[in-house]
């Protein structure tokens, strides 16, 4: 039984879907993992670029890996399409990373630049996007605070930061001149956990 | 992909300012109060501060764009985090902080 030339379209199709696929995992543990952001944060068109960059060299390298992966055993035959997509996914970073793009024989921008480069721009785009959300909830936050009278905010520092730090950050907002109540509220809201924000904006005040 | 140079050679050169930079990438994002108090923990870098201020640093990093400032309503909470060009200089300080340092040995 002899081996295909290349992959029929509708396999190639397939390994070209699962290709796209796999950058789109791959975008969603590197920009997160870059920017250190939550993954809900990175969902912006910065991202959808990154992806669309790294699709077409995993798409390139998939449809290169599926002209050798035919040469493989033909008993395997029905699974070339996954196995031209995993070779290309995985083979795509240790071909086009050395790969340079010259000009009059002088390196003028290396595939793996340009992936960087995407990458920093979805990470840097996911960052603001963190700090965007981070003020929203920060905002109402500081102003449900604003609202509890100076004793029980006073409760809730010493309860959350430990004895001395309500004199500490009363003395620390005189000594510049700002309003002690707005500054131990902001201080209270600096020190809270995503999961502590989120229970404090659902409470409701007395 | 690079960034200007004189921006690698201000980050090298200034300790404040590669202190600064250094304390927003680590993060990504970090409140002024925090840079200040970690900055205190570093009594080799106090000495810089007499006539080079935290302002400055920071200042000269949104300058070349290497960081962001997200104002609140007291100075102390305005949190700085890291640009696209940041996330290069990060890179390409990396490459070239071993370099400096053999240098100066």
């Amino acid at each position: 039984m002899s081996a295909a030339a290349s992959l029929s379209p509708s396999d190639l199709l397939w390994a070209v879907a699962i290709a796209v696929g796999l950058s789109f995992l791959i975008a969603c543990i590197e920009i997160p993992s870059k920017s250190k952001c939550q993954l809900r944060a990175c969902f912006i068109g910065a991202s959808l670029f990154y992806w669309s960059v790294l699709s077409f060299g995993n798409i390139v390298t998939t449809v290169l890996a599926s002209l050798a992966v035919v040469k493989l055993p033909a008993n395997i035959a029905p699974y070339y399409f996954i196995l031209s997509a995993f070779f290309g996914v995985f083979g795509f970073e240790t071909i086009l990373k050395n790969t340079n793009i010259t000009m009059f024989d002088r390196g003028v921008l290396t595939i793996q630049n340009w992936i960087e480069k995407a990458l920093n721009a979805a990470a840097a785009a996911a960052i603001d996007q963190q700090e965007n959300l981070k003020r929203e909830a920060e905002t109402r936050l500081v102003n449900k605070l604003m609202e509890l009278p100076e004793v029980e905010l006073n409760t809730r520092i010493l309860h959350k930061l430990g004895p001395e730090t309500v004199s500490k950050l009363e003395a620390a907002s005189k000594a510049s001149s700002a309003d002690a109540k707005l500054y131990k509220v902001l201080q209270l809201v600096a020190t809270l956990t995503r999961s502590e924000t989120a229970a404090l904006l659902r409470t409701k005040n007395h | 992909m690079s960034i200007d140079p004189n921006v690698v050679v201000m980050l090298l050169s200034n300790d404040v300012v590669k202190f600064v930079f250094k304390e927003v990438l680590k993060n990504r994002s970090v409140q002024f109060k925090e840079i200040r108090e970690s900055l205190h923990q570093k009594p080799e870098l106090q000495r810089n501060l007499d006539n080079f201020k935290l302002e400055d640093a920071v200042r000269k990093l949104k300058d070349a764009d290497l960081i962001k400032e997200r104002t609140a309503p007291i100075e102390d909470f305005n949190t700085y985090y890291v640009t696209a060009d940041g996330l290069t200089a990060e890179r390409q300080l990396r490459l070239v902080e071993p370099l400096a340092a053999s240098s100066h040995s």
